[in-house]
């Protein structure tokens, strides 16, 4: 089933939110979700233990690239989708996970170097699809907008770039932000239509499957060390 | 007649991601670094019989106990590091 791994070389771009909230998201649509937590803070998987209140799905802490390449492989076929969250430099388990993907997010802001960054990450992930003699396709999804002149710029960036970039992007709202503490993802308002855009066009481009009948208990939520 | 490899959709498996990746980007550092890796322990509560087994083995093989159970843990797939496979035992010097 779909690895959908979320990078960039850079740090903030809001790796880590998106993560939450595609997992959250997907699983609450009653999809079986595993999350990988490539990044050594291991902020996506505390959130997921301590934070979380939605539909439950399965979360793994690892950083090393070996045993996440495993838990890659062990994992993928018992999935809907498998969600991977990598950390903000370039690093091992980034390259592993971008490898092993069916497809490559990169979350970036409007700055010059979260665009440049993007592209380097961009760049790295057709180079490891060239090796790998796979098609995994990327795309920037622009996080943290604001409707300026900045924000237009650097979408213009990316495509003189030649970079592939979402339709939908993600506002600069508070939603995103008390999410790390609420553990609730937004349903309503403009977060909550920015979420269901995004799901909508990552499924419109295949990268998503559509949700299933079988739904997960709710609430309460699993944690595995990795094994 | 040259072959053409065609393009393939299946994932590749951990060893040829591992590979792979390594190969494209040979100069990245590993997410964690080396020196997180710290020693630690691990306490196992076994039969005496059991570690007379284990003792017994790793004499005979010329191992240390550890690298005799960490060498049945690597051949089962299990991702033992490279350092734990060898004997560290410290010895005087001279």
């Amino acid at each position: 089933m779909p690895v959908l791994t979320i990078a960039s070389s850079k740090g903030g771009p809001g790796k880590t939110t998106v993560a939450m909230l595609l997992a959250g998201s997907l699983a609450e649509e009653g999809l079986r979700i595993v999350a990988l937590d490539a990044d050594p803070t291991q902020a996506f998987a505390r959130w997921a233990a301590n934070a979380y209140e939605g539909s439950a799905f399965q979360s793994y802490a690892e950083a090393d690239e070996t045993r996440l390449a495993h838990l890659i492989d062990s994992t993928a076929s018992n999935a809907d989708v498998v969600i991977v969250d990598t950390a903000g430099f370039g690093n091992r388990a980034a390259a592993v996970a971008m490898t092993s993907a069916d497809a490559v997010l990169v979350p970036a802001l409007s700055g010059e170097a979260d665009v440049t960054e993007a592209e380097k990450t961009i760049r790295l992930a057709e180079g490891l699809a060239r090796a790998a003699r796979r098609d995994i396709p990327t795309a920037i999804l622009l996080n943290r907008v604001r409707r300026t002149q900045l924000a237009r710029h650097a979408a213009q960036e990316i495509e003189t770039a030649g970079l592939t970039r979402l339709e939908t992007s993600l506002s600069d709202l508070v939603a995103y932000g008390e999410l790390s503490y609420s553990g609730r993802i937004p349903t309503n308002g403009t977060a909550g239509a920015e979420i269901t855009a995004l799901l909508a066009e990552l499924r419109q481009r295949g990268w998503l499957p559509h949700a299933t009948a079988h739904r997960q208990e709710p609430a309460i939520h699993r944690r595995h060390e990795a094994p | 007649m040259r072959t053409l490899k065609p393009r393939t959709t299946a994932r590749p498996t951990a060893a040829e991601a591992l590979r792979i990746a390594t190969v494209q980007a040979p100069s990245l550092p590993p997410t964690r670094a080396v020196l997180a890796d710290r020693s630690t322990t691990l306490n196992l509560r076994l039969r005496m019989s059991t570690v007379e087994a284990i003792t017994a083995e790793a004499r005979q093989r010329g191992l240390t106990q550890k690298q005799l159970v960490c060498q049945a843990l690597a051949a089962a797939g299990v991702a033992i590091t490279p350092s734990d496979l060898e004997d560290r035992t410290p010895r005087r010097r001279g």
